[in-house]
């Protein structure tokens, strides 16, 4: 079946099985191979995508049920260029070893970000919790999405 | 792994959907937010030859209030992420609230639906716990029928409910809670997000003097099913105070006998089930006083 949506920002139609996999469909057909499976049953979350601006696991959709909507994957995230607020504080902050988890952290991430509210620590762990890392110990995770999140809340409250 | 093949439709209307159910029955799977459904298809635990993709039927993702009959009604797609929020039921049905922010993760619940929980079963959802500590009801259809079945005889044992091959549910329904009322689920699990190797969650309602006057209070993930406590809401009607509510807790065990496996021994689940009923009273009973500071 022919199946049309738009992926980071750009119309796309593509042909797929309907058993296809959302992540396999974006990873293969579309080369968006930034998103990884890691575990294929939505416990991991690499595979995280935001699907019209809410946070979704590609691995427990189909393509075949996307038609019509917006995807958005790590390749979406920075803008003309340039890397977005989350992406530049995971740099800052030495957020990822091997990187196998990071496009799901960053789409996650860029979710809080763009809910525009101050969150505490707690808070920030709660969203992250479906998120999993075998390298870091979670903590430089952390402290990125806190400076990024909660730097952009900041600038909003000022200037309202 | 990936799933097997199958035949996929899409279906706009509620007729359409059950006519396909009608005539595929068993070798067909609604799917829903998928997050339940896909994993045993990516394992291949199920492989249906059919899949009825329900997220595009209109009228199946809102939260009413009924006024005249004292209930709100849950349309079946509705998601666990909604539950949070919802201003309707927030005021008139808290427990559902409380009970979707344990559900796993902001993915998980940004598609998950309520509707696909309770079909699901699982005997540690905190959606099924919340809506048979409600006495909920759920409204099925088929194509030529329609019942509204209490939750009650809804469940079967673990994952197995009292749905036809040919029967969707389309809404949940639950009673209004009475005005004084508070909620709270409490549990217990290893990480955060995991399923809960025991829960608890009660809504308590409170007379005007503080006493409690009516209390609803079920445990999960310690039978196959979740499991209304009936003797403990009855030992806590008139009571006010926290060491009453223990002894009241205690009665949670005549009414489990749980499993033992390889996370937890039965002995451990039930104390579980007793300490976590006892937090969710508590819990519950403080949020009903402020309840009643507001009223
Ligand atoms: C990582 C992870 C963590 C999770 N953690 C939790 C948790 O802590 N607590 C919890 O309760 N759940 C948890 N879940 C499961 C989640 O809540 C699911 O959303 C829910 O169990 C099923 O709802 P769904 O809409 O996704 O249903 P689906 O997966 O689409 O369907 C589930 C089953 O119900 C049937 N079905 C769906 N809708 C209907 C309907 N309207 N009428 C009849 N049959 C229907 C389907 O055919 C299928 O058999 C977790 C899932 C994942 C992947
Ligand atoms: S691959 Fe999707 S959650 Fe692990
Ligand atoms: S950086 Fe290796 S898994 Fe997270």
């Amino acid at each position: 079946m022919e199946i049309t949506c738009e992926v980071n920002g750009q119309p796309v139609t593509v042909e797929v099985e309907p058993h296809w996999l959302l992540a396999d469909v974006l990873r293969n057909q579309l080369g968006l191979t930034g998103l990884h499976l890691g575990c294929e049953y939505g416990v991991c979350g690499a595979c995280t995508v935001l699907m019209d601006g809410e946070p979704v696991r590609s691995c427990l959709s189909f393509a075949s049920q996307v038609a019509g909507h917006q995807i958005t994957t790590v390749e979406g995230l920075a803008v003309d260029g340039k890397l977005n607020r989350v992406q530049t504080a995971f740099i800052n902050h030495h957020a990822l070893q091997c990187g196998f988890c990071t496009p799901g952290f960053l789409v996650t991430g860029t979710y809080l970000l763009q809910q525009g509210k101050l969150l505490n620590r707690e808070e920030i762990r709660e969203a992250l919790s479906g998120n999993l890392c075998r390298c870091t110990g979670y903590q430089q995770i952390v402290d990125a999405v806190e400076e990024a999140v909660n730097q952009q809340s900041a600038n909003a409250v000022e200037c309202e | 792994m990936k799933p097997a093949a199958f035949e996929y439709v899409c279906p706009d209307t509620l007729e359409e959907a059950l006519s396909y159910l009608d005539l595929w029955g068993d070798s067909a799977k609604i799917l829903a937010g998928g997050q339940s459904l896909v994993p045993l298809l990516n394992m291949r635990l199920a492989q249906p030859q059919y899949i009825i993709d329900i997220n595009r039927l209109p009228g199946l993702s809102g939260i009413t209030r009924h006024p005249d009959t004292r209930t709100v009604e849950i349309g079946a797609l509705v998601r666990h992420h909604q539950l949070i929020s919802n201003p309707i039921l927030l005021a008139h049905a808290s427990l559902l609230s409380e009970a979707a922010r344990y559900i796993g993760h902001i993915a998980i619940r940004s598609r998950g639906t309520i509707g696909g929980s309770i079909a699901h079963a699982d005997p540690s959802g905190e959606l099924p716990l919340a809506v048979t500590a409600l006495r909920g009801h759920l409204k099925v259809r088929s194509r030529h029928s329609q019942r509204t079945i209490p939750i009650e005889d809804f469940f079967g044992g673990y994952y197995m409910t009292a749905l036809e091959p040919n029967e969707l549910i389309y809404a949940v329904e639950v009673l209004e809670s009475p005005i004084r009322t508070g909620c709270a689920v409490k549990e217990f699990q290893r990480r955060h997000g995991d399923f809960a190797l025991a829960s608890a969650a009660a809504a308590i309602t409170v007379d005007e003097s503080g006493a409690v006057l009516q209390a609803r209070v079920a445990v999960g993930g310690v039978a196959p099913n979740a499991v209304t406590c009936s003797k403990v809401e009855e030992a806590l009607c008139g009571q006010t105070n926290n060491n009453q509510f223990s002894l009241a807790a205690e009665l949670v065990a005549q009414h489990i006998d749980p499993p033992e496996d390889i996370q937890a021994s039965a002995d451990y689940r039930r104390h579980l089930a007793i300490a976590l009923a006892a937090e969710a009273i508590d819990s519950a009973y403080e949020r009903a006083l402020w309840a009643k500071e507001e009223a």
